[in-house]
């Protein structure tokens, strides 16, 4: 015991004493710097700020605008880092904000100032969320001469990476969706989200190929599919989008569900009804949601049925809800000695979805 | 045979000291491995694009309220300007013997409505819901409902009357960030595996300027008790929670800020009205839920502050809150003993219950203990003071290490604090902590230990707001030491 309190003294206090004081020492000169730091930060930013927004919005000569970059360099601290990054952000910012012609400077901007350098070192980067983020700025940037450096990071093993490369690509090249077709891996939710997003901002003509990615073998690319058939109003493939309803994913039936009725396939309906009782909670209720669009009496009954027999309590109002959809007077003639199901259609006569 | 006692003990406590510091080590890791996983993600899915989308799932706000008829108002606005596309708030009048229903009905127009209501979850009595005839409002739910002396009964009746398939739990007088809802759905847009959870950081709005229930500018807390607080949470949540949700295994997403699973918090249950720390209940069931049917999920903490909430500044009403978190830690851990170290819960029993058990319930006594073993080896066997001295300066060391770097993460990463002066006096704080702060939580984790073996009876309490000072007020207090400094 003696020996090691000897040792403990000698070794593991000392350490812990420095640790403490380095570690209050670090927090306040941290602070400190970074307050003396600010004001500089701000000043610069505001510069930046205002130059930009004169360079965008003033007429413009290749010439001038280039020597006044030069000029400009020189009052900003621009060989550093955090000034170039800063200088990014804001081009990035007025990119994302403004719309028409004007955005074309942006680009002429982001080469005078080298900052397509500043991304390629990112790019380079051995660290993925640097690799990212020099992708985020391809991408937010639109900077279409940008993909010869995305391309060789779509097959990086990260998959981060791999996923950031594929939407910066597909928002460059957005009318050569034609290769998604081949993407083997599982698209995220997220992926997805960002392609609908990038579809919606650069309105992309449809991929010539569109009736074949839902019948492709990857899930996911058949619900991307069904989502571009609803972005394009893209009927001619209906009858294999009514077959989707039998999928083994049901991911893969919910997405048809819903692309049937937002493009409002009618002759789905019996379908529909049929493959009620197979699919989950999830499902039955996009069901309802769609037989209230395109129900007819067919619905009604099965509706009417359903209310009848023991179903489930949590889909049970949201049946009363699509029937009223359907047919709206037809609660006044139909349960009226059902207290359960009044109180339902009470509910959703007053709560309007 | 008292020294070979002594000795047995003195093992005992260095191995566990020991063990216990290995994994404050490894915690640490964890969560700074956590919070910069988190940081370099956010160019994945912009929060831009989420609100756009038609592709995410709605969002509902359970707020249960009661008595706060002076603030419910300007609180309801604040959260019905969220920023989400698709959400409701849905807000449960407990019971409330003040003017808070009323205050509702005048200011949004409310009437009472047919609301098919089911009982998914037991719930105390619904008097009524209301809704508001004026479009303009047409997020808002309003719940009115008997009073149960519970919070967890609240939030029941809330989740019942819910629309959405993730819900929110938070307290009516918390001020959230305008990006809450969007920040706390992505992961469960993002992740693979089911999420059934997310929490975020929660900081103390004592001192914030908050104007119509909007939170105008955030400042350090006042006062000894609202400080200490700030320093236990930034540790907690910069610390503990990244840790645990870098490895899945959070056990807790705070009462103040939760966004859950609905249909797996029904299935686990929802809420247990008789919960003393309903949080960590329902977080426990939902794990064992999941472990039962075999389902893989994940609970994560987003590594930021998203809700401010007013924490007590009277040693009594603190105790009493402390008192009631630690008889909510034995009450979980003893009712759901069934999840030690059973191979079903996996992690759950073999890594996260042990280390509650050791590390967060057997702390406060094992400590007592301690200081009990060294007045009686100063006193009646004459032990050498330097050896309990060197130990304890370890000890607390080692304590205040792991609070400055909580400090430092937090600074480095959101600068929370206006300048350095507010960092030197949370260092100072935090040097003083374990002689002026941890003895009152001590004693009231043991009080709470004590409450629940002798069964006494559940008292809730009421928390005595401050209320935030008009910003007119502030202005003014800011001009008079102006003036007092030109003096």
């Amino acid at each position: 015991m003696d020996v090691f309190i000897h040792y403990f003294v000698r070794i593991i206090l000392p350490i812990l004493i420095c640790g403490c004081i380095l570690l209050i020492s670090v927090l306040i000169i941290n602070r400190y710097t970074y307050d003396l730091f600010r004001p500089k930060f701000e000043t610069v930013k505001n510069d930046i700020e205002n130059f930009l927004t004169t360079i965008i919005f003033s007429s413009f000569d290749e010439v001038q605008t280039q020597t006044e970059i030069e000029q400009f360099k020189k009052v900003i601290p621009f060989e550093e880092n955090w000034c170039k990054k800063l200088l990014l952000n804001e081009i990035i910012f007025l990119k994302l904000n403004l719309k028409g012609d004007i955005t074309k400077k942006f680009h002429f901007i982001y080469e005078q100032f080298d900052l397509v350098k500043y991304t390629q070192k990112l790019l380079k980067s051995r660290f993925f969320y640097l690799k990212c983020l020099g992708l985020f700025q391809l991408e937010s940037l639109d900077y279409k001469k940008g993909k010869d450096y995305i391309t060789p990071l779509l097959d990086h093993k990260n998959r981060d990476i791999k996923s950031r490369a594929f939407l910066a690509l597909i928002s460059l090249r957005p009318n050569k969706l034609e290769s998604l077709i081949d993407f083997s891996h599982e698209i995220t939710i997220a992926e997805e989200i960002n392609i609908m997003d990038i579809l919606h901002h650069k309105k992309t003509k449809m991929p010539t190929n569109l009736k074949d990615w839902i019948i492709s073998d990857n899930a996911s690319i058949v619900k991307l599919g069904i989502k571009l058939m609803m972005f394009y109003n893209y009927t001619n493939e209906n009858k294999n989008i009514v077959k989707l309803l039998k999928h083994d994913d049901k991911s893969v039936c919910h997405e048809a569900i819903m692309a049937i009725n937002f493009l409002f396939i009618v002759e789905a309906e019996t379908e529909l009804i049929e493959q009620f009782r197979y699919e989950d909670t999830q499902n039955k209720l996009e069901i309802f949601n769609t037989l209230s669009r395109i129900g007819t009496t067919e619905s009604e009954n099965f509706i009417a049925q359903l209310l009848k027999n023991k179903t489930d309590e949590n889909i049970k109002l949201e049946a009363v809800y699509c029937l009223i959809k359907i047919n709206p007077n037809y609660f006044d003639n139909h349960f009226l000695d059902n207290e359960d199901v009044k109180k339902m259609v009470k509910h959703a006569k007053t709560i309007i979805r | 045979m008292i020294d070979n006692i002594l000795s047995i003990y003195a093992s005992f406590i260095g191995l566990f000291s020991v063990i216990y510091i290995i994994f404050y080590c490894i915690l640490a890791v964890l969560s700074y491995y956590a919070i910069k996983k988190s940081l370099n993600t956010k160019y994945y899915i912009p929060n831009n694009v989420i609100i756009k989308s038609n592709y995410i799932p709605g969002v509902s706000i359970i707020a249960p309220a009661f008595n706060e008829g002076a603030t419910v108002v300007n609180n309801v606005k604040s959260l019905l300007s969220l920023t989400y596309p698709k959400f409701e708030i849905v807000l449960v009048n407990d019971g409330s013997s003040d003017d808070t229903l009323k205050k509702l009905i005048k200011e949004f127009e409310l009437v009472k409505v047919d609301f098919y209501y089911e009982e998914k979850i037991k719930a105390a009595t619904i008097r009524g819901h209301y809704k508001s005839t004026n479009p303009l409002y047409y997020k808002l739910l309003v719940v009115d409902k008997e009073n149960a002396k519970s919070k967890a009964d609240a939030c029941n009746a809330g989740i019942n009357s819910t629309k959405y398939p993730l819900f929110i739990c938070t307290d009516v007088d918390c001020i959230l960030k305008n990006d809450t809802i969007i920040k706390l759905a992505k992961p469960f847009i993002e992740s693979k595996k089911r999420v059934i959870a997310t929490g975020a950081g929660i900081r103390i709005s004592n001192s914030c300027e908050v104007k119509d229930g909007f939170l105008v500018k955030i400042h350090f807390p006042k006062g000894w008790l609202p400080r200490f607080q700030e320093l236990e949470y930034v540790r907690a949540f910069l610390f503990g929670r990244m840790a645990w949700s870098e490895i899945n295994g959070l056990l807790l997403v705070s009462g103040a800020l939760g966004m859950f699973d609905k249909e797996i918090a029904i299935a686990a249950g929802g809420y247990w009205h008789k919960s003393l720390g309903e949080d960590m209940e329902l977080i426990t069931r939902m794990r064992k839920y999941m472990y039962d049917n075999k389902i893989p999920f994940s609970i994560q903490y987003i590594p930021e502050s998203l809700c401010w909430t007013e924490v007590p500044t009277t040693k009594k009403v603190f105790i009493r809150q402390r008192v009631r978190w630690s008889r909510g830690l034995i009450q979980t851990l003893y009712l759901h003993k069934n999840i030690f170290f059973n191979p079903k819960y996996q992690k759950t029993g073999f890594l996260i219950f042990p280390y509650f058990f050791i590390f967060e319930f057997l702390i406060p006594i094992l400590e007592v203990i301690g200081i009990i073993v060294l007045i009686i080896s100063f006193f009646i066997l004459h032990e050498d003071y330097m050896d309990f001295f060197y130990l304890s300066l370890t000890v607390y060391l080692f304590y205040i290490i792991v609070t400055f770097i909580s400090i430092l993460l937090d600074d480095i990463i959101y600068k929370n604090y206006a300048n350095t002066k507010e960092i030197v006096i949370l260092v100072m704080m935090a040097v003083i902590e374990p002689f002026c702060y941890h003895p009152i939580n001590v004693y009231a984790s043991l009080k709470g230990y004590y409450h629940f073996f002798r069964q006494k009876d559940l008292n809730w309490g009421n928390m005595e707001r401050q209320g935030f000072k008009p910003i007119t007020e502030i202005e003014k207090e800011q001009g008079n030491a102006r003036i007092k400094l030109k003096k």
